[in-house]
């Protein structure tokens, strides 16, 4: 598999887009295509952290676990998303998530070795990796307030828009979720309970608000969720 | 940019070209500024869900994207 099929999905990834030239041509030299199975793992947690790789194909996940063994998904990642960027800045600590293939993914992985030496003469990696961390501080504090002051239904709400906004497709129908997400998955990103996730999306479906098929979302008024979210209804 | 032109615009591709359009949307009391759903909307489909007069609506936008620096009463 040629990685060159995916240079525009790099040259659009958030930590290398203000490459150019010589440098982004010295980049995907370097780069490694690495395919991964459905379910199976780019890394995991505790691992030492010795590449940063940016999702091209299929989606995956970024999952953590508890010391008492369960499971909380913080993040979803599609094409052009990168993921496992703590390597290039603490690669001592460990890859603080699991990285899950929901999907059979192919990325391209760089030795954080390598991106430190580009860094050097590419400054804007640098300035690139704070824009990532920044992105994430506010996706954290805005889960943080969600888990403080937001009711359980306008987190669900919030997760699925967001979903839409990350991986949905407009279709006649509404707006299609493609995403192979389980209920327990979606519990997992709001914090709440399978139980709760269930009793919620089952009202919204028969409200009409959705369609929940096999691996999939719709959602058929997509604004009544968006009142669900806000807190208007 | 005739109104027409205007009609089949998303939200999120406005708001990228003309950010100062962004007062109409929040003078006119939507919740389309920061919206996650800001990609798949277009404006047609703005002014029919919140019931607001095209007419009015495109006419405005287009003195903002005219005249960006003014304030347009809504």
């Amino acid at each position: 598999m040629n990685k060159d099929r995916y240079l525009e999905t790099v040259r659009k990834s958030s930590l290398f887009r203000t490459l150019r030239g010589e440098s982004f041509a010295v980049l995907m030299e370097n780069g490694v295509l690495r395919s991964v199975e459905e379910e199976a793992f780019f890394f995991m947690q505790g691992e030492p952290a010795t590449h940063v790789y940016v999702l091209c194909e299929g989606r995956a996940r970024m999952v953590q676990y508890t010391p008492n063994g369960l499971q909380i998904t913080l993040r979803l990642v599609t094409p052009g998303q990168t993921f496992g960027g703590v390597a290039l800045l603490q690669p001592s600590s460990g890859y603080p998530v699991t990285a899950q293939a929901m999907q059979d993914c192919l990325a391209i992985g760089w030795e954080a070795r390598f991106l430190q030496m580009l860094a050097e003469k590419e400054p804007s990696i640098a300035l690139n990796t704070m824009q990532l961390m920044h992105h994430y501080i506010v996706e954290l504090q805005e889960r943080q307030q969600a888990l403080s002051a937001a009711r359980v239904e306008q987190r669900i709400a919030r997760t699925l828009l967001k979903l839409a906004a990350q991986a949905g497709r407009k279709t006649e129908a509404g707006i299609l979720i493609d995403f192979p997400l389980t209920r327990q998955e979606i519990a997992e990103m709001c914090g709440t309970t399978l139980y709760t996730v269930s009793r919620t999306l089952n009202e919204w479906e028969r409200k009409g608000l959705l369609d929940i098929g096999r691996e999939k979302v719709i959602l058929l008024q997509p604004h009544g969720l968006v009142e669900i979210a806000e807190g208007f209804e | 940019m005739e109104p027409d032109g205007l009609r089949a615009w998303s939200v999120a591709d406005l708001l990228t070209n003309y950010p100062k359009t962004a007062q109409l949307f929040i003078e006119w009391k939507t919740q389309c500024v920061g919206c996650y759903l800001s990609r798949f909307c277009t404006l047609e489909e703005v002014v029919a869900l919140y019931s607001i007069n095209p007419q009015t609506f495109f006419l405005k936008l287009q003195k903002l994207i005219q005249f960006p620096s003014e304030r347009i009463e809504t």
